[in-house]
């Protein structure tokens, strides 16, 4: 067990060090959503604190992202309660002239994508993680994270060529 | 794949987030500390609605009976003790290998031996002990020599003077996660061992009348430290 101190001077390194990533992959996985994905990482970063004293500092960034996920579904989850509706409809994107427009469309086209997709899609290609640790983040079995980030991938690929004609005519 | 790379490709160049300025991490840092306060609160409250554990320790042989000058009990002598008890001068016999001054008022030295002695409300005897056997403790404090002994690294102690010994008083774990509501309190005596005073929450004591309790206790020449 780490003293109190000590404790506290690992996890302000830690945070200081990993936040940014952290938010990021918030922001991938509540589809781009700056305050929300600021909501999941101050939660997430809450259980790693009381985790912390079991927490080994060559793991801290895989579990890290592991409560990211975690609080990224169960955020979705909530907020699906109380505001989201299904809609079998894409949601238009507005073509902004901001030099990240790709990324926006990529973003608001990742957010049609289930949830548990989402993350497999985000943590396999765009964080680059390997199935085991894909997997390991997901808390789910490897299958399960190929099935997901395959279907998830051919949604993306056929949703891109799409939207990009209908956002950039 | 002719577009899927594209798309990940996107998602990849995005802008990375803004680093964490200290006052964000300092905040951070400060709702951890409010979710430790948080579930330690919580913890303390369950554990104080759960069932009482027994505690169950070896306690050795030498059975005493009531005092003859004991004081009479008291509504506040059940073994759930709601009132808060009074210490008052102890007047029955003296367990083996300590000398015992103070007791909350009608409770008795009720088993001992050189290593520990338990001291118990009114209406609270042991049947029958035999050396070795356990015996619990159940609402009832424990007091016992050890040769090392400390307490978890989980748990936060406060310094207390045991006449003019210094004490730690604070919680043993309950599980390998939570803190009971069990109060010890240890000091060292003049062999340079640690006398440990087990007290219940039960028992209802506040932790100046559990130290009180401690400064009344003197470990003799025929008490011999467990584990050493």
């Amino acid at each position: 067990m780490r003293r109190t101190s000590e404790k506290d001077g690992d996890f302000t390194e830690f945070v200081a060090e990993r936040r940014p990533e952290l938010v990021r992959l918030a922001t991938l996985l509540v589809s781009g959503d700056a305050a929300k994905a600021e909501d999941v990482v101050q939660t997430a970063l809450t259980r790693i604190y009381l985790a912390w004293p079991k927490v080994r500092r060559e793991t801290a960034t895989a579990y890290a992202r592991r409560c990211v996920v975690n609080a990224a579904i169960d955020e979705r989850r909530s907020l699906f309660r109380r505001r989201e509706q299904l809609s079998a409809q894409l949601p238009d994107v507005a073509a902004t002239e901001t030099p990240h427009q790709d990324g926006d469309l990529a973003v608001a086209l990742l957010a049609t994508l289930p949830a548990s997709m989402r993350a497999a899609v985000v943590l396999r290609y765009v964080e680059g993680l390997s199935i085991a640790e894909t997997a390991a983040a997901m808390r789910c079995g490897e299958g399960n994270v190929k099935s997901q980030s395959a279907r998830g991938l051919q949604k993306l690929r056929e949703q891109f060529p799409a939207r990009t004609q209908h956002v950039f005519p | 794949m002719p577009d899927t790379p594209d798309v990940i490709e996107a998602l990849r160049n995005l802008p990375p987030a803004a680093p964490a300025s200290p006052d964000i991490v300092a905040a951070d840092l400060e709702r951890g500390h409010r979710a430790v306060t948080a579930r330690r609160r919580r913890r303390l409250a369950l554990s104080g609605a759960a069932a009482a554990v027994i505690t169950v320790v070896a306690v050795g042989a030498v059975r005493f009976g009531p005092p003859a000058t004991s004081p009479p009990p008291t509504a506040s002598g059940t073994s759930s003790a709601t009132v808060r008890l009074t210490l008052v001068d102890y007047l029955g016999d003296q367990p083996v290998g300590f000398k015992v001054t103070t007791v909350p008022q009608g409770w008795t030295v009720t088993s001992s031996d050189p290593s520990a002695f338990v001291v118990a409300p009114p209406g609270v005897t042991v049947a029958s002990p035999r050396p070795g056997a356990p015996v619990s403790v159940q609402h009832q404090i424990m007091v016992s020599l050890r040769a090392s002994t400390t307490f978890p690294a989980q748990t936060s102690t406060e310094e207390v003077d045991v006449n003019g010994r210094p004490g730690r008083i604070g919680h043993p774990l309950a599980s390998a996660t939570e803190l009971s509501d069990t109060t010890w309190l240890m000091f060292p005596d003049d062999a340079g061992h640690t006398v440990q005073v087990q007290v219940p929450a039960s028992t209802n004591l506040t932790e100046s009348q559990i130290v009180r309790f401690a400064g009344g206790i003197t470990v003799t020449g025929q008490a011999r430290p467990i584990g050493g």
